[in-house]
């Protein structure tokens, strides 16, 4: 009896004393406390770096490598690649740390250095380091091999490295676009399908130019392009395998209005087909090419798209009265509207990222492209003009590519891309007239 | 044994009825809402610098009107120096009420000397003679009285007007010395009995930084217990801000929700340079948000060294500082 009483007194009392330091304990006041303050305002200048030629037993090569590298990452936006003729030191050695305070004198926040080559198998062979110039640590290296004839690829690679390493975001620069190349005067325009690299090298004809094509969706999962073609005046939708050159008809809808669009496990397409008076939203299974429908008003309902994890589709309508963007479930439910705001909204097209929708809205004369959240909520303008038209997403859904036409006889559609910022537009370089762009998956 | 039982339930439970009846519609006992007063929780040093700041406004406030009712203030102190004047003659009247009875004492014994000597003369000729002799003589004295009392008054007159002038020209001189000195500021304050403060007069210079000249009651001038006041903290984080402003770039290409904020906390030297390497006060282990703190990290070390004024390193020896840039995309 005398031990539990004496026990239970003990821990009576350890409680007691518990609570007593629990009451007189205070968080150890912090003597340092020094000066705070918050930073909202930083610069949106592109970011300082240096890409100096890069290390290899043909310079030429090495350099053209580097030199692809640095515009890719001028191209962004994000970052300065800076003049190498201010440069102090020459990197003789990559497995050599540099002299950073030569580069901290230049101002540049991060230091690209590389070698490229040709490996003994007849690829090419690239690899960098990416330097924290103020901090003197190593960001990032790797190595890449590509076959001789994409040569181009090693600095888009790198450039995606380096851009990924700096800002948080996938890069995409190692992604190709297909568009519609128009050559001829304007009212007998030749359309061709048309690829090339995002930064409009390497560019291939896809089409002769016979048939007028129209609206190119890149496959999300596989090397594939869908595309509408119109054989007189019946329109067809193609799936075009680029790796082989193949083309697949995939069927006949007279009176199709819409480009179809690949869901993102690339199995179905979903497209707008005319039906009697109105327009309806259907999709495809690719496999038993089996349609069903998602829509049946007696509007146009079209320009459908699906939302990256594929479980809503966004697409616009007149069903209100004027054109205006709706989303929907994947299997046509729950349909309601997202924009209210004045003028008439187009081509939706869902961001990679899931976050933002991009449109076409046309407003007092002019087309603008802009964005606003999944819900509707937070539209914003990123560019406006004359007639400006189908934007489609880079894969890391920070940059919008899309055709603008300049004015006049002499006047024809121009691509160009511009970031989430809108302070980054630039012109995309194609031989002639060119529309309707697709942005590709990132490649690997 | 039965009827003891029902009867007690029966109590028992009107006894719960009842009870349970009257404390339901018992009203609520219910304290008078008290009534609201508003208050302000605020820290001593808030509370110094409360006076601080109060004390500087009245200076503030009193300075501009001096230029232009300047004049009013001395008319209204010129009529108090009047008063102060005045009051010394007040004791000065009694002085000639004391003449006064001086004059007119010798006059009673006087009568005396006279009925003794009719006492003393039998003869009633003698004594008509004596008492007309008398009578003459008391005449005589009376004149005489009279002519002293004259003279006496006559003086009295002649030192009452000297006097009077002596009080007039006293007058005059301090009404002249009033009007002539009534923009002396320390002559108002020492009319109204105010102890000239040793600062005053710089007072100029304190609007601009009221505080740096008084600084805390207590503690060394670098002493952490120092309090900068809003406006010195305020330009504190203005330097650093607008310094870093150039080097910071916001890693998140476009922006978004999802943008982290970035917390630092470095050590400074006291020439304004980074000393060590920044430490992220809320590190998390994403990609976002590693990029975010190492561009914040590039732009304290890049914008180093901070022109921060030497003389308030006690306060900026250590920085904590957030990089939000979620105003900025």
């Amino acid at each position: 009896m005398a031990t539990p009483d004496g026990e239970r007194r003990r821990f009576l009392a350890a409680l007691v004393l518990g609570c007593l330091g629990a009451l007189t304990w205070r968080a150890p006041v912090d003597a340092q406390e020094g000066l705070r303050g918050t930073q909202r305002e930083g610069t949106l200048k592109p970011i300082p770096i240096a890409v100096p030629e890069f290390l290899g037993e043909d310079p030429q090569f090495a350099i053209d490598v580097s030199n692809v590298v640095a515009a890719d990452l001028e191209r962004s936006g994000l970052f300065e690649p800076l003049d190498r003729a201010s440069f102090i030191e020459q990197v003789r050695d990559l497995n050599t740390p540099p002299r950073l305070q030569e580069w901290r004198v230049l101002n540049a926040q991060a230091l690209v250095v590389g070698r490229a080559g040709r490996a003994p198998d007849g690829r090419v062979v690239g690899e960098f380091r990416l330097w924290d110039v103020f901090s003197g640590r190593q960001l990032a290296s790797q190595r890449f091999a590509v076959g001789q004839h994409e040569w181009r690829r090693l600095g888009h690679l790198i450039a995606d490295q380096v851009y990924q390493r700096l800002t948080g975001e996938k890069g995409y620069f190692d992604t190709q676009i297909v568009f519609i190349d128009e050559t001829g005067p304007k009212d007998k325009r030749n359309k061709r399908l048309a690829m090339m690299d995002q930064d409009g090298a390497n560019l291939r004809l896809l089409s002769q130019g016979r048939e007028l094509v129209l609206t190119p969706r890149f496959s999300p999962t596989t090397q594939e392009v869908a595309y509408m073609q119109y054989t007189g005046d019946q329109p067809r939708v193609f799936l075009l395998n680029l790796e082989s050159g193949q083309r697949e008809l995939l069927g006949n809808f007279p009176g199709m209005t819409f480009a179809p669009r690949f869901s993102p496990d690339g199995q179905r397409i979903v497209m707008s087909i005319g039906e009697g008076g109105a327009t309806l939203i259907v999709e495809m299974d690719l496999r038993s090419r089996q349609l069903r429908r998602l829509t049946q008003t007696n509007a146009i309902d079209t320009g459908p798209c699906y939302s990256p994890d594929g479980r809503r589709i966004v697409f616009e309508s007149d069903r209100d009265g004027t054109q205006q963007l709706y989303v929907m479930n994947a299997d046509g439910s729950a349909q309601r509207r997202i924009s209210f705001g004045e003028g008439r909204y187009s081509t939706p097209v869902w961001s990679p990222r899931g976050d933002l929708i991009a449109f076409t809205k046309q407003m007092s004369g002019s087309f603008l492209i802009g964005v606003m959240r999944a819900d509707g909520s937070g539209e914003r303008a990123l560019t406006e003009g004359f007639h400006n038209e189908a934007p489609t997403w880079a894969p890391n859904g920070r940059v919008l590519m899309f055709f603008r036409e300049s004015r006049g006889a002499g006047g024809g559609p121009k691509l160009y891309s511009i970031d989430l910022t809108g302070y980054n537009e630039r012109l995309v370089p194609t031989p002639a007239f060119a529309s309707d762009p697709a942005w590709s998956p990132l490649r690997n | 044994m039965h009827v003891g039982l029902v009867i007690s339930v029966l109590l028992h439970l009107a006894l719960l009825g009842w009870a349970l009846f009257t404390i339901q519609t018992q009203q609520e006992l219910r304290a008078p809402e008290p009534e609201v007063v508003a208050v302000d929780l605020i820290s001593t040093s808030e509370l110094t610098k409360l006076r601080q700041g109060v004390r500087t406004a009245k200076q503030l406030e009193a300075e501009p009107p001096k230029e232009t009712p300047k004049p009013d203030v001395a008319k209204k102190e010129a009529p108090k120096p009047a008063p102060v004047a005045a009051a010394p003659p007040p004791p000065e009247p009694p002085p000639t009420p004391k003449d006064e009875p001086k004059a007119v004492l010798p006059t009673p014994p006087l009568p005396a000397p006279a009925v003794d000597e009719q006492k003393q003369v039998d003869e009633l000729l003698l004594r008509d003679q004596e008492r007309q002799a008398a009578e003459q003589q008391r005449l005589e004295e009376e004149r005489r009285q009279a002519e002293v009392k004259r003279k006496q008054e006559d003086e009295r007159r002649r030192k009452d007007a000297e006097l009077k002038k002596k009080r007039d020209d006293e007058k005059r001189r301090r009404e002249a010395e009033a009007r002539k000195k009534p923009f002396d500021g320390d002559n108002i304050k020492a009319l109204l009995n105010i102890v000239p403060d040793k600062g005053a007069p710089p007072p100029s210079s304190a609007p601009t930084e009221p505080t740096k000249a008084k600084g805390p009651a207590l503690g060394a001038p670098e002493g952490r217990d120092k309090q900068l006041s809003a406006s010195e903290l305020g330009k504190l984080q203005g330097i650093i801000q607008s310094h870093l402003k150039p080097c910071w770039h916001p890693p998140a290409a476009g922006g978004g929700a999802e943008t982290p904020v970035v917390t630092l906390r470095w050590r400074m030297k006291p020439d304004g340079s980074v000393d060590g390497e920044p430490k992220v006060e809320n590190p998390r282990s994403d990609t976002l948000f590693r990029v975010a703190a190492e561009a914040a990290l590039r732009a304290v070390q890049q914008c180093s060294p901070i022109p921060l004024p030497p003389d308030k390193y006690g306060h900026w020896k250590t920085i904590t500082w957030d990089f939000d840039p979620r105003q900025m995309l």
